[in-house]
């Protein structure tokens, strides 16, 4: 069942995706509070999981056995300056009237959330392969 | 049944087997930058070692390797991925299909036709 669980690696990493880009988008118009901290707009980064030395190597053998699939290696924070707008009405404003939003690149993330979709459906399809591959060697000996 | 054809056909499902394995890993690594595809390849050895006889034949294992930096093959494209799955998958039906008419015909030898 190794390539479905390979499969399977990449929806959960595909939807984490999805989920911190619907997390940024969700916070584009929230200012900073109290605290005076803005949300900043994060970003999850993947990479093959366990081979990646071997990944590295260039046209190198690689051990069927030890391909695990993908895996999240960390999430960062961009570290872009707020976006300052004058509000002076605003309860989150400051001496000088500005609040302060975060710097989400709305279009950037609309993007993230369709490729990821679309991976996430290559990989369903995926898994869906290898799932017929493993239902048909049951019929292997089975009188028709 | 011969036992070289139930032998050629099991190696076939092997690497087929193999070939899927790598193509889902590929696929799960769509998105990650600089990713180099992981290739099977088994049927020339294969082929070659059908001439030789069962023990060659036996001896055949399905070689993975990362496509080289600098080919155009080393750039992962995920259309092409989806094909090799799928026409992985029918062809390891297509394989499984011939060794159950071969053995069919192998419990028929035994049985008569009742």
């Amino acid at each position: 069942m190794q390539a479905m669980e390979i499969s399977r690696t990449a929806l959960d990493v595909e939807w984490r995706r999805i989920e911190i880009a619907s997390q940024n988008l969700a916070n584009i118009n929230s200012a900073a509070g109290p605290s005076g901290a803005v949300y900043r707009a994060r970003h999850l980064l993947s990479g093959p999981a366990g081979d990646f030395a071997s990944h590295l190597e260039n046209g190198s053998a690689a051990d069927l056995h030890a391909l695990r699939g993908v895996a999240v290696t960390g999430i960062v924070e961009d570290n872009a300056p707020p976006r300052l707008v004058h509000e002076p009405g605003n309860p989150a404003a400051d001496a000088n009237g500005m609040v302060a939003y975060p710097a989400i690149d709305h279009a950037q993330e609309m993007l993230t959330l369709v490729q990821s979709s679309r991976v996430y459906e290559a990989n369903v399809v995926a898994m869906n392969a290898a799932r017929q591959i493993y239902t048909k060697a049951l019929e292997i000996g089975r009188h028709s | 049944m011969d036992n070289t054809s139930a032998i050629l056909m099991i190696k076939a499902l092997d690497g087929l087997y193999a070939r899927s394995v790598a193509t889902a890993q590929n696929i799960a690594n769509a998105q990650t930058p600089g990713y180099r595809p992981l290739r099977v390849t088994f049927e020339q050895a294969l082929a070659d070692a059908a001439a030789k006889g069962d023990a060659a034949i036996a001896a055949v294992e399905p070689q993975v390797e990362r496509a080289a930096a600098g080919t155009p093959d080393a750039e992962l494209r995920i259309d092409l991925e989806m094909g090799n799955a799928a026409g992985t998958a029918g062809r390891y039906g297509a394989v499984v299909d011939i060794l159950n008419r071969e053995l069919q015909m192998q419990s028929l030898a035994i049985t008569g036709s009742n």
